[in-house]
């Protein structure tokens, strides 16, 4: 076709072809008229002819053409499809798949995510009260808007047994925002209102939830099941079944004033807890409860439900792998010691030490009011992606709660507001950053100071790292044998004989 | 102005009606001229057609626009206001879409405004370029082609004069020497294809002369025939399909076996013979002066 192409450009040049002689040309009015497609079909078909012969003519033609207007114009090769598709470019839909987007979006991070937004405001929201007070004192707390009573159930039936491992202080936090803030109403349903954060349930729609239920005048729930927007979390079941006596009978309503409040019963340690009681048929309707043995008892974890019943069929697709493996994601294992561990997330209470916070010193780095109450221990998680289902477990003691404040170490004591400091034969030395297990310490400060115990944190050896060592150490990971230190130099060091010997990382 | 012979075989209320829609008694016009302009218009175009020819003619003329003209041309003071501000800016906002440039579009413009208002004269009279408007289309139109007349004349004119270096400058290769027309090539196949291309529709002969020879885009072409652009481009594929069966054919009808049609129809072009001469001829500017001549 190329050649005939060629043929047909030269053959065309010649004019031989042309059955009209192009030395009489149309006037301007012809072809005026012409263009303006005026002329009758004969006359136009004379004048079609004369230009298939004459460029002269041709491009007289072409320049005196109207300039295309795109209202009147001949419109584009592509206007078919356009017009077909050109919806697409339209600013309406444009909008309509940017919002479409953002709710997907939306609703994938919710779904998906909705545990470590949750979580996070846990403990800027949690401040345990101090022992014994009543809900007026948590009200005069040092941050009103904040700081809530966590109400205790009294230890009566087992509507409470076996949660004393898996207690968070969602549960407590849940209820007394309502209390202590909203002071509207209170549904007797603390056991279950801990049951309830077991599964992991947002501790801010609690909250919210049942403030609103409460205000609207819908009756709470014995199980304090009412005003939580998510449904699946809740064993309705297992709350009918465990309510304490007085809650099966109903909501239990108080005046806005708070005069018919009940009192907060003193704070409790995890001691203070019945062993575990609760039967599994109590719980049967909870999703992914694996059963691990932990040294000599065994230990049942509640879950939220499958994701894969949360999530809509729709989402998986858009959210990939990424979705596969949060589907896939299990409840992880409990290493031999642990008997307390969070659900859905990177908090964990500490059940050996008192909720009392309000005498916490201040920590370095910006740790949040419950951390520093020692109650709560926030850890970053390897894995980012697995948000809520990746709770890492914590040794029973209260050793491993060792914070630096003030270039001090210090770790909660036994009584609320106390606190112990560790190495006090070390005050020259000041910390920056400490990681301990168990009664294994370690601590590291100013010029490279690195200090270690064993027996949580009675005595303390200074270990050398190396001449070469400088600048504050800032991190430390320890693992058994192996740990490795950061310094502020840039420096990394590590050690694979706890600490005996030291090189120096590339 | 000239009004010619007077008819005397026209039905005066057909003209009458004809004169009162044209509004030319605004600009001084009298029926009996207007008469004669009509008498005019259809002796150029329909001459020699019955008066119900003509008469069914003159209502398809831009006949306020054609008053207008022909008032311009006479010195009408107040068609002249009317012109000039219904044309002037246009006639700039024209010449410049023809020239692309506003310097030469000015130049333009101007030129035609001295042809329009009427600088020569003839018999001691002075001659508008507007006393040639028939009304045929429309006036802004007319003044259009009548732009792109003068355009094409003047910088064709110009083009030839343009020396080597200004078209080295200009980026200007040199022209191919002209191909030898005493080729290998078989003389039946430049006859098969200008067999083939007369017996193609006009319309469809200027769109492959457009096509191939003025290198229009399919955009020109369509509004130049006045059909859809994606009609062309259609148009043009099965135009070429057609064509090489055609041009096969004549050479199969001509004594070539299919095999040998095929292998001249991929010859190399350059050996065909071009009608050099002719192709100059039909290039000459001659349109503008024979429009003006004629008019």
């Amino acid at each position: 076709m190329t050649e005939l192409s060629k043929l047909l450009r030269q053959r065309l040049a010649s004019g031989s072809h042309a059955r009209v002689r192009p030395e009489s040309h149309p006037d301007a009015d012809t072809l005026t008229a012409y263009m303006e497609q005026l002329l009758p079909a004969a006359e136009r078909n004379q004048v079609l002819e004369h230009l298939a012969a004459c460029s002269h003519c041709r491009e007289v033609a072409a320049l005196a053409l109207p300039e295309p207007v795109a209202s009147q114009g001949a419109p584009a090769v592509a206007a078919p499809a356009a017009r077909r598709w050109g919806f697409l470019w339209s600013p309406r839909f444009r909008i309509a798949a940017s919002l479409a987007t953002v709710a997907i979006v939306a609703t994938i991070l919710l779904e998906v995510r909705p545990k470590p937004q949750e979580q996070a405001k846990t403990p800027d929201s949690f401040t345990a009260p101090s022992g014994g007070s009543a809900e007026k004192d948590t009200r005069a707390a040092a941050k009103p808007e904040t700081a809530f009573e966590a109400p205790v159930p009294p230890p009566s039936a087992n509507t409470r047994a076996g949660l004393q491992d898996s207690i968070t202080p969602g549960a407590a936090r849940g209820r007394s925002e309502v209390e202590a803030n909203r002071s509207v109403a209170i549904g007797n349903a603390r056991a279950a209102s801990s049951h309830v954060d077991n599964k992991a349930a947002p501790p801010a729609a609690i909250d919210r939830d049942s403030a609103v239920s409460s205000l609207s005048g819908r009756p709470v729930m014995a199980g304090g099941v009412s005003g939580f927007s998510r449904n699946d979390y809740v064993n309705q079941g297992f709350f009918a079944n465990n309510a304490p006596a007085d809650a099966v009978s109903g909501a239990l309503f108080v005046s806005t004033d708070g005069a018919e409040l009940p009192s907060a019963p003193p704070p409790r340690t995890s001691n203070q807890f019945p062993s575990p009681t609760i039967s599994v048929a109590n719980i049967m309707g909870f999703a992914d409860m694996p059963t691990q043995n932990t040294g000599t008892q065994a230990v049942r974890i509640l879950a939220p439900p499958s994701r894969s019943s949360r999530l809509g069929l729709a989402y998986l697709p858009a959210l990939g792998t990424k979705a596969k493996s949060v589907l896939r994601h299990s409840v992880p294992a409990i290493p031999p010691g642990a008997t307390s561990f969070a659900m859905g997330g990177a908090g964990q209470l500490n059940p050996n030490v008192s909720e009392a916070a309000a005498a916490a010193p201040a920590l370095d780095g910006g740790v949040s009011a419950l951390e520093q109450s020692g109650a709560f221990r926030r850890r970053a998680l390897s894995d980012a992606g697995s948000v809520n289902m990746k709770a890492e477990m914590l040794p029973e003691s209260a050793l491993s709660l060792w914070r630096v404040s003030g270039g001090r170490l210090v770790r909660p004591g036994e009584t609320a507001g106390t606190w112990i400091e560790a190495c006090p034969n070390f005050e020259a030395v000041q910390f920056a950053t400490s990681s301990a297990h168990g009664k294994d310490l370690w601590a590291g400060g100013a010029n490279a100071a690195l200090i270690h115990s064993s027996d949580g944190g009675v005595t303390c050896e200074r270990v050398t790292l190396g001449a070469s060592a400088i600048g504050t150490i800032i991190h430390i990971e320890a693992r058994g044998a192996v740990v490795q230190v950061k310094s502020s130099s840039g420096q990394s060091w590590s050690s694979q004989d706890g600490g005996k010997t030291w090189k120096i990382d590339e | 102005m000239s009004s010619g012979s007077r008819p005397v075989d026209l039905a005066s209320l057909a003209v009458r009606e004809l004169f009162v829609k044209s509004g030319g008694d605004r600009y001084g016009l009298t029926e009996a001229e207007f008469h004669c302009i009509l008498e005019q218009v259809a002796a150029k175009y329909l001459p020699g057609a019955q008066a119900e020819q003509r008469q069914r003619f003159w209502r398809e003329l831009k006949l306020e626009e054609l008053a207008l003209a022909r008032a311009c041309a006479a010195g009408h003071e107040l068609a002249w206001q009317v012109f000039l501000t219904r044309y002037r800016e246009k006639l700039y906002d024209i010449a410049r879409g023809i020239t692309k440039e506003d310097s030469r579009a000015r130049d333009l413009a101007d030129s035609i405004y001295g042809d329009l208002y009427g600088t020569a004269e003839k018999d001691g009279r002075r001659v508008s370029r507007l006393s040639f408007y028939m009304g045929r289309g429309s006036l802004e139109g007319w003044l259009r082609t009548v732009l792109a007349q003068e355009f094409v004349n003047r910088y064709r004119k110009q083009k030839r004069l343009v020396s080597l270096e200004e078209q080295t400058e200009d980026g200007v290769q040199f022209s191919a020497a002209v191909p030898d027309s005493s080729g290998p090539v078989d003389r039946r196949l430049g006859v098969a294809v200008d067999a083939a291309l007369e017996q193609l529709a006009a319309d469809d002969r200027l769109i492959l002369a457009a096509y191939y020879l003025d290198d229009r885009t399919l955009t020109e072409i369509g509004r130049l025939v006045g059909v859809h652009e994606s009609t062309i481009s259609r148009r043009l594929e099965k135009l070429l399909k057609g064509l090489k069966k055609q041009v096969l054919a004549g050479l199969v009808a001509r004594g070539m076996n299919r095999g040998q049609a095929e292998e001249a129809l991929e010859a190399d072009v350059r050996y065909l013979q071009v009608d050099v001469g002719r192709k100059l001829q039909e290039n000459r500017p001659a349109a503008f002066q024979e429009d003006k001549g004629s008019d």
